[in-house]
């Protein structure tokens, strides 16, 4: 998985991902997604657009970064979900809880 | 009807190709596209419990895939042959998941419309998922 991170002027982490999101890519996401957690990154969104599968191991990954961010005050916000990667998040209810935006602008209103 | 065989070993980089030729073998019609990522998601999962569980993440453990596509349904067969899974120690997830993990069955019974398990082979476990052809949207609970 291709993992490419980049801050706006807004002072929000933008990470567009590429390939699959499963239980071979997941740690890799998990070790760039603790660095941000440690320097307590107030914001970030995560563009799935280049993201055509993603699993439960995937998932798991959001949640540890929902769990965390949300320790210390922080959002994070998804976007450009296909239609078949939505559907995850649906069945496990997901949807609920995290800020799931059509756009990255809508992304960007979620998490100011 | 079409009946194929896949193998692959016990190592994470398998999962990604496997989907991938999974993808191509049931790009036929009587499975919307949602219902087809369903049936990669659960098929990845179950590998994915082989790896980690029967496996214990070695990485010469072998996993047999079988898709056999019939006319009205899609039953795909994976067999292991390390660690029998214990059923009665995986607990149901709850939902939104608070904790990472535990979704990997949650997603195998949602997204197909039969599951079992068998455990009675002298080595290793084969689960059998069923998922029907032009039927309702998924349902929403297993």
């Amino acid at each position: 998985m291709k993992i490419q991170i980049k801050k706006n002027e807004q002072n929000v982490t933008v990470i567009a991902l590429q390939g699959d999101l499963d239980f071979h890519s997941s740690p890799n996401l998990r070790k760039e997604l603790e660095k941000l957690i440690e320097s307590q990154a107030p914001k970030i969104m995560i563009d799935l657009a280049k993201v055509e599968y993603v699993d439960s191991s995937g998932l798991a990954t959001f949640v540890e970064l929902y769990q965390k961010m949300k320790h210390y005050g922080a959002k994070f916000s998804l976007f450009n979900l296909s239609e078949s990667v939505q559907s995850v998040f649906e069945i496990a209810k997901l949807n609920s809880i995290f800020l799931i935006a059509k756009t990255e602008e809508e992304a960007l209103r979620f998490v100011s | 009807m079409s009946r194929r065989t896949f193998l692959i070993e016990s190592r994470t980089e398998n999962l990604e190709p496997l989907r991938k030729d999974l993808a191509q073998a049931l790009g036929g019609p009587g499975l919307s596209e949602k219902e087809l990522y369903g049936i990669l998601v659960s098929v990845v999962e179950a590998c994915t419990n082989s790896i980690r569980h029967a496996y214990g993440n070695a990485p010469d453990g072998k996993i047999h895939i079988t898709v056999d596509d019939r006319k009205d349904r899609v039953i795909l067969k994976i067999r292991d042959y390390g660690k029998k899974i214990d059923l009665a120690k995986i607990p149901s997830p709850t939902l939104p998941p608070v904790n990472p993990g535990g979704l990997g069955i949650y997603f195998m019974k949602t997204f197909t419309d039969e599951l079992k398990y068998n455990t009675r082979h002298a080595r290793g476990t084969e689960l059998t998922l069923v998922k029907y052809k032009n039927r309702s949207p998924n349902k929403e609970e297993p």
